[in-house]
């Protein structure tokens, strides 16, 4: 069945099974029982580029946001734990 | 046992409406005879309408989470009462144990049996927050208490009128152990003057419509908001969200929350959630439930009647012993302002994500709040009396999928400034609505408001501040699909500040980096506040929704020119070019800025 996901995502179904795909540009992310996530481009900052009253965040979260590969539709802007964000960083290393 | 019978609709929209304009009725009377801030500027207060078996008839417009409560608050006193003591025309209960029905003891529930020709037909129910109920810190919310011995009074249960008459003994023995006799005093008469309103007017309709078609019309109330949430909750695809969170001080206790979705039944989890803590941010059963029910009727049921009905679909799976389901001796005196937030942001994201399924739905998603900071104070004020009394400023709310957040306002409203400073030893030396404070987005969430107060006319040349709220930096409002957080609610003491000095030159500090001295943000505590300390609150803003890029120049520009976002903002987040000689955006610029943004993105031209 086909239905929306979120903003600028939805789940599709076609003969070779159900996608999550960018509703932008079409791009297929992922099988739908996969994390969409993985395969987004990801770019971390310091907290201050969402504003400057971030200020005391800088050092402790950094500015996580996910685009679209293909088109750069943004898809989630979070704030993240800067210690969090190192550990993944670490273990998707070692996975590596 | 009264009968039933079939109700037309036109019959049935009167009356419903009649049942809701009842608890309207009840809610104005808690403002009108009420003496603190809290209750009568704040809407810190439930005035609900319940079935003769504690389910939930109508909500109001207060607070669902506590209607939801107050229903267990009913059940409780039926249990207790009918076999033990009688349920009598004109009797008025009162309940504040966190472990029975109430979410915290400074919040004083009162219940009142409905009875019409000597049959009991229904309940009223009211709680307002007390501004001290004897615990160890002034106001109730104690960041020291340990367990639940050290919050204050903690009733079961008790009569407080029997048969119409105030049982003065009791009502003497509870505001003598209140550091603030005259004000609860007040506020519990205000509880009773409500429920009695409550009791006139059903009497009124009884003797009017007939006990029967009342009851009729009650039973289908529930009916109709179950059918159609039930409906609605079948539209959405079958499915599973799950978010976690974090009740933060100095320690940390995580929040974990599951929801699946099959049929028309909503199954909140909150397995996987930290064991209880021994600081008051833990929540009863009860409270965890009405977080979910408010978030079911303010999502799905919004345009519904508010009843037992949104109880329905859902479901609430909290294990014993964590901080989603409090067992004795946990504390609990600052969980509405710390885990009850978590649990609101939880519930609300999961059941956005849900939305955001269905074509028909995705329209209603809503950025959300993690929550913001407050503080109690407390001390003897300029006419020599002490007193205890609250300090919060307005949030904005999130953006929602169509529309910006609003800048303040929310269903807590702020208090008036006049009124604060002509009664507390307190002077505003600014509050307005924060620049930059809102979360970019193609929808900006609201601005919130900051207000920074001083010291002034303390007879003792001190007050006592208690600073709660969700102390976390990870606060205010989170954005939602792209969108941007809001800047982190604060609590900021600033010591030895410049103000005196000020003053005394007749300036007027308009921004804290002129007050100079040392700023510290402030833990879960009690200080004081003395001369020369000025104390910052900036409340929550809103989240922002979707990408900033897309959100439409001339909006940006309205933004700058209101003093809601700075120019830097306008060009580095929503990538916009201003024409300062026309104060309109620059399509040319603004377009060539906007491509240069977004190829940054993939590192690619486009």
């Amino acid at each position: 069945m086909n239905h929306p996901l979120r903003e600028n995502l939805e789940v599709y179904s076609d003969q070779v099974g159900a996608w999550i795909r960018c509703t932008r540009c079409l791009r297929v992310l992922c099988w739908s029982n996969e994390n969409w996530r993985d395969a987004c481009t990801r770019r971390l900052a310091s907290p201050i580029q969402a504003g400057p009253l971030m200020k005391e965040l800088v050092g402790h979260f950094v500015l996580e946001q996910l685009y679209c590969p293909g088109c750069g539709a943004l898809f989630n802007t979070e704030l993240v734990e800067e210690q969090k964000n190192a550990q993944e960083g670490r273990a998707k290393q070692a996975k590596a | 046992m009264v009968t039933t019978m079939t109700v037309d609709p036109v019959t049935f929209e009167i009356l419903s409406h009649r049942l809701h304009q009842i608890t309207l009725e009840m809610g104005t009377t808690l403002e009108r005879v009420g003496g603190t801030v809290n209750t009568t500027q704040m809407h810190d207060y439930m005035a609900a309408l319940y079935l003769p078996n504690g389910d939930v008839l109508s909500a109001g417009e207060s607070m669902a989470r506590h209607a939801a409560c107050a229903g267990f608050a009913v059940k409780r006193i039926k249990e207790r009462f009918e076999q033990n003591g009688g349920i009598y025309p004109d009797d008025i209960f009162l309940i504040n144990d966190p472990y029975l029905a109430a979410i915290h003891q400074s919040d004083i529930y009162m219940v009142s049996p409905i009875h019409y020709k000597e049959q009991l037909l229904g309940w009223s129910a009211t709680f307002v927050h007390v501004m001290d109920i004897g615990a160890m810190s002034p106001g109730g919310n104690s960041p020291g208490a340990t367990e639940i011995c050290h919050e204050g009074l903690r009733i079961p249960g008790l009569k407080l009128v029997e048969r119409g008459k105030l049982r003065q003994d009791v009502f003497d023995t509870l505001i003598n152990m209140t550091r603030q006799p005259v004000m609860v005093g007040l506020d519990l008469k205000c509880e009773i003057a409500a429920n009695n309103v409550a009791k006139s007017r059903m009497q009124e309709m009884f003797e009017q419509y007939g006990a029967e078609l009342i009851t009729s019309v009650s039973s289908d109330m529930i009916r109709h908001s179950e059918s159609i949430l039930k409906t609605r909750i079948r539209e959405i695809p079958d499915g599973v969200w799950a978010d976690s969170g974090a009740i933060e001080t100095d320690e940390t206790w995580k929040v974990v929350l599951t929801l699946r979705k099959e049929g028309d039944r909503l199954i909140f989890d909150f397995t996987g959630s930290d064991k209880q803590a021994r600081r008051g941010i833990n929540l009863p059963y009860h409270a965890t439930f009405g977080a979910c029910f408010e978030a079911v009727l303010s999502t799905l049921g919004y345009d519904l009647p508010r009843n037992h009905g949104a109880s329905g679909p859902i479901k609430v799976i909290a294990p014993e012993g964590t901080v989603v389901h409090v067992q004795y001796p946990g504390p609990v005196s600052l969980n509405t302002t710390s885990g009850m937030k978590t649990v609101q942001y939880l519930s609300g994201s999961v059941l956005m994500q849900m939305l955001a399924t269905s074509e028909k739905w995705k329209r209603e998603v809503m950025a959300l709040s993690l929550g913001f900071r407050l503080a109690r104070h407390a001390g003897v004020n300029q006419h020599g009396r002490y007193y205890v009394s609250t300090l919060l400023d307005l949030s904005g709310a999130g953006a929602t999928s169509y529309r910006d957040g609003m800048n303040s306002g929310g269903y807590l409203t702020a208090h008036n400034v006049e009124w604060i400073e002509s009664n507390f030893p307190l002077m505003y030396l600014f509050r307005r609505h924060v620049k930059d404070g809102g979360g970019a987005g193609t929808f900006v969430g609201g601005a919130g408001a900051e207000a920074a107060l001083a010291l002034h006319d303390a007879p003792e040349n001190r007050i006592k501040i208690i600073a709660f709220g969700v102390a976390g930096l990870r606060n205010s409002g989170q954005g939602i699909f792209g969108g941007y957080p809001a800047a982190p609610s604060l609590l900021m003491l600033l010591e030895d500040s410049k103000l005196a000095d000020l003053i005394a030159e007749r300036k007027y500090p308009n921004d804290l980096g002129e007050l100079g001295g040392r700023s510290k943000s402030l833990p879960y505590s009690e200080l004081e506040l003395t001369r020369d300390d000025v104390l910052y609150i900036r409340a929550a803003s809103g989240g922002g929704y979707g990408d900033p890029l897309e959100r439409e120049p001339r909006m940006v520009v309205e933004d700058v020119r209101n003093g809601l976002v700075s120019k830097q903002t306008a060009v580095q987040i929503y990538g916009v070019v201003i024409d300062e000689s026309t104060l309109s955006p620059d399509p040319i610029k603004t377009q060539e800025l906007r491509l240069k943004l977004r190829q940054e993105r993939t590192g690619q031209p486009r």
